[in-house]
């Protein structure tokens, strides 16, 4: 079994800045080029209050945490939702904490994380779980 | 409210050249290896999948915006190979203004499989501009 109990709280990740760079970036490497991400006037001319970051981005970034808090863990599912959107040129620092931890057949163990995503003012924009597996311990 | 059918949208070759896979982890300022979770998303954006979405949103005078987003995986992906993406989409049950896109990657060498290496899942907001135009 995991040595992480439930209640086990990751150090959220540093602010990190989504630029328009950061932003064309990931429009150019994923072919995603929606105007709401990178056309300021569509945007607006959508409704929006500017351009947006992809969720997709963000999703990214979030598997990108839960890498670096447990690299040696396989991601078995992953699932968010936006509960707003991220303007472009906001900041991301992703929050994580264990609320499950259950046996698996192969002796291994699989992990339930409860995931938030703040924006720079610390307001949630996207909240989310992932179910993560480890081998047994030696 | 019965469940909605799902429509084929198209069936897709996705390739995990370690150059495509490299750009893309490079945006997400990621490791290339082992291929990002999130790279098989990419095939929403296959000129085929983004006619069906912008079909659908035109219908609306709407713009598609990602609501949430949900991943199944049984395997990652091995960089340098061509897997099949099978795509099709749904209407979101009891909200008219969403619809739920989906794509199931396909074990390698036509590995008959009734469950998918990844299945991904896309709820997408077909957003309507309600705001006075100047």
């Amino acid at each position: 079994m995991s040595s992480l109990a439930v209640g086990h709280r990751f150090a959220d990740t540093p602010l990190a800045i989504l630029s328009a760079q950061d932003v064309a970036a990931y429009a150019e490497a994923s072919g995603d080029h929606n105007p709401i991400h990178l056309d300021e006037q569509a945007a607006r001319a959508a409704g929006l209050p500017g351009t947006i970051v992809h969720g997709m981005l963000i999703m990214g970034r979030l598997e990108g945490a839960i890498r670096s808090w447990l690299p040696q863990a396989r991601l078995a599912r992953l699932s968010t939702r936006f509960v707003k959107p991220l303007a472009v040129g906001d900041g991301i620092a992703i929050g994580g904490r264990v609320v499950r931890v259950r046996p698996l057949e192969d002796g291994g163990s699989e992990l339930l994380l409860r995931l938030t995503i703040a924006n720079g003012d610390g307001a949630p924009v996207c909240i989310g779980e992932a179910a993560l597996h480890l081998d047994a311990e030696a | 409210m019965a469940e909605a059918e799902w429509t084929r949208i198209a069936t897709l070759d996705l390739s995990t050249s370690r150059a495509q896979v490299a750009a893309f982890a490079a945006a997400l300022a990621a490791s290339a290896d082992p291929v990002p979770a999130t790279y098989a998303f990419t095939v929403f954006s296959h000129p085929d999948v983004m006619a069906t979405v912008a079909g659908l949103a035109t219908e609306r005078a709407a713009v598609l915006v990602h609501q949430a987003q949900d991943f199944v995986y049984h395997g990652t992906l091995e960089a340098d190979r061509h897997y099949t993406v099978l795509v099709d989409w749904k209407p979101h049950e009891g909200r008219p203004d969403r619809i739920t896109l989906r794509g199931r990657v396909q074990h390698l060498r036509g590995e008959a499989c009734e469950t998918p290496l990844q299945e991904f899942r896309a709820e997408i907001v077909l957003f309507e501009n309600r705001q006075e135009t100047p």
